[in-house]
This record gives C-alpha cells, sequence and structure tokens, in this order.
C-alpha cells in the first residue's frame, strides 16, 4: 500500500486526490497547502477518508523535508505553482522520496540545463532516486505523444506542439492560474533550432491552423513559454531539427493586445489621483482567481460553463527516405463532462493531471525504469503503453494520424 | 449663409471646418475652441478662417464669439448641447450637432428629449436646428426614413455597424478610446412597443450575415438612433414597433473582454491599500486614435490586419398587405481609400464627411423644415440632396428590398 504527499491544493490536486484516491493500492493521501482551506475544500468535495488536508509553506524545505520523512511517503507530487519546483524538488531529496511535478519555472537557467529540475540531475542520479519532471498534460502527454511521433521515422525534421483551448460562460472565469499564464504570456518563448535552444519574443510565430473535430475551423496560435521545446530535442532519442510549442485560443489575440498593445504587464508605477501602481498590479488585482470546486460545479450544472481544449503534435521527417508526417492530437472530457465525473474538476485540471495521476500510479508500482531527474518523453514504448492505457481509463485517447510522401525526400 | 461657426475644431469639427473653407458662398469660418492651439491651427492653415478661443460652459462666450454666424455646428462633447442651443436661439442663427449623450446631468433618453424640446421655439424663430448629423447617427437616420416612407407600416428598424480596420499598430479605436471604452460599456438601449428599455453592456450576442462579408458578430450597442426613433416612431416612422442599434468588431470583442476582467470600471479598486479607479489605468495606456496625416500614414505603412466593415440599416414592415424587409448597406472608402482621397482616416471620413453634407445643405439653403429633430425628420428633397452629394464623396447607399410573392 502507497503514502502519497500532494504538496498544493489547488485545480490540479482536485483531479489527482480522486484519481488516487480511487486506487486499491493507495491508502493515504495528504494533501498540504499553505491555506488549509483549500485542502480542506477538496477534501470535502471528494469525500474520500484516505484524503487528509494539511498545512504546509512550500517555500520551507526544512519544514517540507521533516513532514516528508515523518510521513513515510513513497511519492512526493508538487502541484503548486511553478515558483516552488527547486524548494519542493529539495526537500523531496532530502526526505529521499521519489518526486513528480507538472511544470517548471525556468527554461533554460543555465546553458546545458534545460529545465531548473535538471541543476539537480546529478545527486538524484547518486542516490538512484527519480524525479519526473514535467509530468502533466502539457508538458507530460505532449512529451509522449512527441515521442510517439518520432518511434515513426528515422530522421526528424520538426516537432511542433499545440494547445488550444475554449471556454464560454457568462461571467469571467479562470479554470487554471490566469496568473500563470499571462506570466508565460509575457516571457519569451524558447524554439529549438539547429541543435539548439532559441529564444523568440511573445505573440511571435502567428499561425492558423485546422482544428481536429470536435472543434470547428481554424485556431490562431503564438509561440508560448513552455518547457517541451526544451527537453523534447535533448531525450527524445533522435536528433531534432526543430522544436516549438504554440498556444491558441479564440480570445488570444486580447491577452495579445492587452500585454504588446496596452503594456498591461509593465512594472512601471504610474500615479493615478488615488495613488500609484504598476499596470501588472491593477491587472492582477483584476483577473479572476482559480474559480474553486464548489463554483466549478455550480457554473456547469447550470449550463452556463462550457469549456474543452485539444493538444495536438506534429512530428515531420524522413524514413527509408520516404517523408513522414504524423499527427497526434487528443480526445478529451468537456469541462462539464470532466466535473461530473469527479466533481470540482474541469477540462483543464483533466487534462493536466489524469496524466500526473498515472505517472505517478507508475511511479508508485515501480513502473517507471529510470533513475535521476528525467522528462516523460525517456519512457520506452512499453512505459507509452501502460501510459496510454491508464489516461483511457479516464476519457483521454490519443489520436494518431501517420502520413507518408513516397519518394519525397528532403521536400 | 455667408459666416459659419464651428464651435469646437476637434477630429469631426476640424474635418467640416476645411470643407466649409472651400464652400464659395461661405465667406467666414469662426474656428472656436478652448483650446487656443487648436485655434491657430485653423486660423493657420484655413483662409476664411477667423480663430476665437471660447469656454462653452458660458453662453454669453458663445454668443459674443458667434456674432453674425447664421449656423453653429457644434463639435463639442454633448454635455455642451444645451449652451450650443440657446446660444443659436439669442443671435438667431441655425444649430447642427453630432450627437446627444450621454450627458452627465440626465439620462440619455431625457437628454435627446430636452434637446428635441427646443422644437417650438426654433420653429418660432424660423430656424432649424439638426441634431445628430454625423454618419451613425445621421446617415444611418437618413436611410431609415428613406426606407420606411416605402412601407405603409413599419414593424422593426435595426442598425448594424461592423467595423473591422485593424491595424498591425495596435489601435483599438479611430475615435477617441475614452469615449470608445465608455461607450462600449454602457447599458445598451432599445425601444419596444411604445417604451424604451435598457440591456446590460454588451447584449444579445448574435451572428449577423452581411452581404459580401459573411457571418460577424454582433451585439446591443448603446446609440441615438433607437431614442430619437422610438420618440418620432408615430410620427414620422408609421408606427415602428422596434428599433435597436447593433454593433460589432475586434475593438467591440476587446471592449468586452476588458469589461468583463473589470478594466472598465470607474469603480475605484483597493490595490496595495489605494484607491484606483481602473479605467483611468486603461485611457492612460490605450493608444490614441492617429489625427495626423504623417501619423495615419505609418500606420498604413507598417500594415492593415483586416480593412472591412458594414453599416447595414434593415427595416422590416408591410406595403400593399405583403410583408417586406429592406436592407440598405451605406458603402465608404475604407483606411487606405480615406487617406489617399483625404488624408483622413476612414472614422473622421464618413463620419466628417456625412456631417459636412448637412452642413453644406444649410449653408446652400436646402434644408426648408424648422423646428429642432434628427436627420430622420427631414423631407424627401432634402434627403435627396443629401445621396446625391454623399455619392460625389464615394458615400453611396445600395438598397435590397425582399419581399414574398406568396404572402
Amino acid at each position: 500500500m502507497y503514502k502519497v504527499i500532494i504538496i498544493g491544493a489547488g485545480a490540479q490536486a482536485g483531479v489527482i486526490t480522486g484519481v488516487l484516491a480511487e486506487a486499491v493500492d493507495v491508502n493515504e493521501i495528504v494533501l498540504t497547502d499553505i491555506d488549509i482551506e483549500r485542502a480542506r475544500g477538496i477534501a470535502r468535495t471528494n469525500g474520500s477518508p484516505k484524503i487528509k488536508a494539511e498545512t504546509i509553506d512550500a517555500s520551507d524545505i526544512d519544514g517540507m523535508a521533516d513532514r516528508m520523512t515523518d510521513g513515510g511517503f513513497d511519492l512526493v507530487i508538487n502541484a503548486t505553482i511553478p515558483m516552488f519546483v527547486r524548494q519542493v524538488l529539495q526537500a523531496a531529496f532530502k526526505a529521499g522520496i521519489n518526486y513528480l511535478d507538472m511544470a517548471s519555472n525556468e527554461i533554460y537557467p543555465k546553458p546545458g540545463v534545460p529545465l531548473e529540475q535538471f541543476d539537480y540531475a546529478d545527486e538524484w542520479e547518486r542516490a538512484g532516486l527519480k524525479c519526473l519532471a514535467g509530468a502533466g498534460g502539457d508538458p507530460g502527454l505532449s512529451n509522449i505523444m512527441a515521442k510517439d511521433g518520432v518511434e515513426e521515422m528515422d530522421e526528424v525534421d520538426s516537432i511542433e506542439i499545440k494547445d488550444y483551448g475554449e471556454a464560454d460562460c457568462d461571467k469571467p472565469v479562470a479554470l487554471w492560474s490566469m496568473r500563470t499564464f499571462l506570466e508565460d504570456c509575457y516571457l519569451p518563448a524558447t524554439v529549438w533550432k539547429d541543435g539548439r535552444p532559441e529564444e523568440v519574443a511573445p505573440f511571435t510565430g502567428e499561425e492558423m491552423y485546422k482544428l481536429p473535430e470536435p472543434f470547428q475551423g481554424e485556431g490562431k496560435f503564438y509561440y508560448h513559454d513552455h518547457e517541451e521545446a526544451a527537453t523534447i530535442p535533448l531525450y527524445c532519442g533522435k536528433p531534432v531539427k526543430y522544436c516549438d510549442f504554440k498556444i491558441g485560443e479564440p480570445g488570444i489575440d486580447t491577452w495579445r493586445f492587452l500585454i504588446e498593445g496596452l503594456h498591461l504587464m509593465d512594472d512601471e508605477t504610474m500615479t493615478f489621483p488615488g495613488g500609484e501602481v504598476s499596470p501588472r498590479e491593477m491587472l492582477f488585482r483584476l483577473i479572476p482567481d482559480t474559480s474553486s470546486p464548489q463554483e466549478q460545479i455550480e457554473l456547469y450544472e447550470s449550463g452556463r460553463l462550457e469549456s474543452r481544449l485539444v493538444l495536438i503534435c506534429d512530428v515531420k521527417g524522413k524514413k527509408k527516405g520516404d517523408r513522414v508526417e504524423v499527427k497526434l492530437w487528443t480526445d478529451s472530457p468537456t469541462g462539464a463532462e470532466a466535473c461530473r465525473r469527479l466533481p470540482g474538476t474541469n477540462d483543464v485540471s483533466w487534462m493536466t493531471s489524469i496524466p500526473a495521476s498515472v505517472m505517478s500510479l507508475m511511479m508508485l508500482r515501480g513502473q517507471v525504469d529510470h533513475v535521476g531527474v528525467f522528462p516523460p518523453e525517456v519512457f520506452t514504448r512499453k512505459e507509452m503503453d501502460m501510459f496510454y492505457s491508464g489516461i483511457a481509463e479516464w476519457g483521454i485517447t490519443v489520436n494518431k494520424q501517420i502520413r507518408t510522401l513516397a519518394g519525397k525526400e528532403g521536400k | 449663409m455667408k459666416t459659419v461657426m464651428v464651435m469646437g475644431v476637434g477630429a469631426q469639427g476640424s474635418t467640416i471646418a476645411k470643407r466649409l473653407n472651400e464652400e464659395p458662398k461661405v465667406e467666414t469660418v469662426i474656428c472656436a475652441d478652448y483650446d487656443a492651439k487648436a485655434v491657430a491651427e485653423m486660423e493657420k492653415t484655413l483662409s476664411k478662417a477667423k480663430g476665437v478661443q471660447v469656454d462653452a460652459r458660458s453662453v454669453d462666450a458663445i454668443v459674443e464669439a458667434a456674432q453674425g454666424a447664421e449656423l453653429i455646428v457644434n463639435g463639442l462633447a454633448p454635455d455642451f448641447n444645451v449652451n450650443v442651443l440657446e446660444a443659436c436661439l439669442r443671435i438667431g442663427a441655425c444649430y447642427q450637432d453630432m450627437a446627444s449623450g450621454p450627458v452627465s446631468d440626465v439620462g440619455f433618453v431625457d437628454a435627446v428629449k430636452r434637446a428635441m424640446s427646443y422644437s417650438e421655439k426654433f420653429e418660432a424663430a424660423g430656424l432649424t436646428a439638426l441634431m445628430n448629423t454625423g454618419s451613425a447617427p445621421g446617415l444611418a437616420n437618413v436611410i431609415t426614413r428613406e426606407s420606411v416612407d416605402q412601407l405603409d407600416s413599419c414593424d422593426a428598424i435595426e442598425i448594424f455597424v461592423y467595423d473591422a480596420i485593424w491595424s498591425k499598430k495596435f489601435i483599438p479605436f479611430w475615435w477617441s478610446p475614452e469615449t470608445a471604452f465608455g461607450d462600449m460599456a454602457a447599458e445598451p438601449i432599445y425601444y419596444r412597443d411604445g417604451e424604451f428599455h435598457r440591456a446590460a453592456p454588451f447584449n444579445n450576442p448574435q451572428m449577423e450575415d452581411f452581404l459580401g462579408l459573411g457571418p460577424r458578430r454582433m451585439v446591443d450597442h448603446e446609440h441615438e438612433e433607437p431614442v430619437t426613433m422610438g420618440l418620432l416612431a408615430d410620427t414620422v416612422l408609421k408606427g415602428v414597433k422596434y428599433v435597436n442599434f447593433r454593433y460589432g468588431g475586434p475593438g467591440l470583442d476587446l471592449a468586452e473582454s476588458f469589461y468583463n476582467m473589470g478594466l472598465l470600471s470607474e469603480e475605484p479598486v483597493e490595490v496595495k491599500g489605494q484607491k484606483i479607479v481602473p479605467m483611468d489605468l486603461i485611457s492612460k495606456l490605450t493608444p490614441p486614435a492617429p489625427k495626423y496625416p504623417e501619423e495615419i500614414k505609418a500606420v498604413l505603412d507598417e500594415g492593415m490586419v483586416s480593412e472591412e466593415g458594414a453599416f447595414l440599416v434593415r427595416v422590416d414592415g408591410v406595403k400593399d398587405g405583403r410583408k417586406i424587409r429592406i436592407d440598405s448597406y451605406a458603402l465608404a472608402p475604407g483606411l487606405t481609400e480615406s487617406f489617399e482621397k483625404a488624408q483622413i482616416t476612414h472614422e473622421s471620413y464618413l463620419t466628417g464627411q456625412s456631417a459636412f453634407l448637412f452642413t453644406k445643405m444649410f449653408v446652400n439653403g436646402v434644408i426648408e423644415t424648422r423646428g429642432a429633430f434628427p436627420p430622420e425628420v427631414l423631407g424627401s428633397k432634402e434627403r435627396g440632396y443629401f445621396f446625391n452629394e454623399a455619392a460625389k464623396l464615394d458615400i453611396v447607399v445600395e438598397q435590397y428590398v425582399r419581399t414574398r410573392l406568396d404572402d
């Protein structure tokens, strides 16, 4: 029987606790947050006696390490905001417990280190511990989809990953941390070009892309600050000439105008009749908090909120001289369907946290045969198939289309 | 008319003053504004201009500056309409404005009623006060009356304005952004069965299939037309039951997002222990609409994302016992063409030129109707003159009449 500690009781923790609570071989889930009411809210909504809510400060490495050691946990799941990756990871290392997270805060913090987790790679490997970095939907599932495409070819020209979501509601609602999203929008993105990472400006790489059903028509995408292009070319097993990540949604240009046109993410203080604030401070004051489980239940049940998303991965290259194009895309529950299955969840937390939950269970059950710090694209075929089966049980399936252009070498 | 005063020489007022300067019958254009620099600019560039600095909060000041004027074109914000109307009555001049609201002291409907209540005084003085004379309102009202006159009875009037002139350089609106954001966040008014109703901002989003353009998202929008047309429903517009104004475009979509986030709120919010009005921040950060030729050229040089728009007046009613729908599309130059023609934006072109056509009607004695009223009151002959002159400026109206033969 396994014991798990989850750091951070936000949207992702709602799904992960739900999945783990249903696993017969998990008997204790300690759900922690700086605000214990958030943890209690999830525990209450879920109702499983396996879930225990506790207070923890994710900035306190020693405090977390002590609690992790005392609890005798088998896995630390970091579900808090990415700015605490280093702290939670170091606490898990001090406690000698395997670790999994879903995002990073630093892309190429130094040359040769794609994400901050990899700063600790040597010590984790020496200790024989496992740190699975970026094991959510994107990054996570997206990396495995890319690996799947890569396996279909001898040479890889490009890997292009896209995330597209739609949410329609009669009031402002945030299905995930809008602050994190805006910060990602504001930062330069990383693309992989000719064997090295390259920074590109926010809201560049504009692309109209035909969306798979049930979405209709085309969606607009831009480069986005994300982990995939940093790790996939290094860990997918074959040299990659080009890799990028783009994000799209119907209102993507609103965010572009807000950031690029009005400079609402700028830090410089401005003077107003009521005092002095920066545009960013005012914006962060006004954007909605991530909606609570109870609010999501009410919005979905009343039909006021509808949402869905898709991850797409296009891998292009050559196999035996022929040009090969592999397109992979997800089918997953809508927000309302996710919320019916696990009350208080949505399509975004589902897409992020079902893969994280399945990879957590694989880590707990000793089904991930890697040591040190590693991303999901190191998975073997067997691990990938096990992962696909796991997420399919929760309604996430991956479609795959292979197009071969015989004799079109190099075109 | 030999002497015309333009009170307020901003974007629209200055366009009208320039066009008046070219009118053979006009000898003097009194260019009045609170901004001495704007006045000096007019005096410097227009041969017939006589510049005068005026504080429009004082009726006496307007009267003193307007001595000898036979028409005052009011290019100021609607808050000053009453003062200029009063000044016109005192000096015996006709009056023209471009908007009725919103104003700060009374509601939108009451502001329109107050302006129209001057009708008897103007009629008694043998004068005309023509209000709401731009494109919408203005051109839209003339088109509406032209359509309604083809019917025996009128059921509904809907005015649609879709604006997707979108440049690579971030220009959310081609007129004052502060005014635009304020208008967008206002509660729209529509007229139904003899009463005015308020709706929530951005009410009733629906796709409207515009000819040659396709479906575009439109929402209810606060504007003068439903108010003046509702007030004139039985006397001028054949008993119309429903009047609405609908607006759409990327600027509106952007404003809706900002509104939903609370960024257009006039209510202070607490940030770091200080009370800040979100709209103050947005007003400071939003780039102004390009006004001068070199600014417009710079925008065009950087490139356009889209240059599409639609201006549709839809009138439903009955003629000879059959239901009939009349769709009238006003076609006008876009940004690139407006700049090539007149070194101004499409917004200034359509609104400013339309407003000037009404001024030209005054100058040339075409307006015979007396009183205070909006353009839908103008007679057939007056409207005919307007359409003919508009066509000379490449502002043309295409009309599509649809009926079912089995009705």
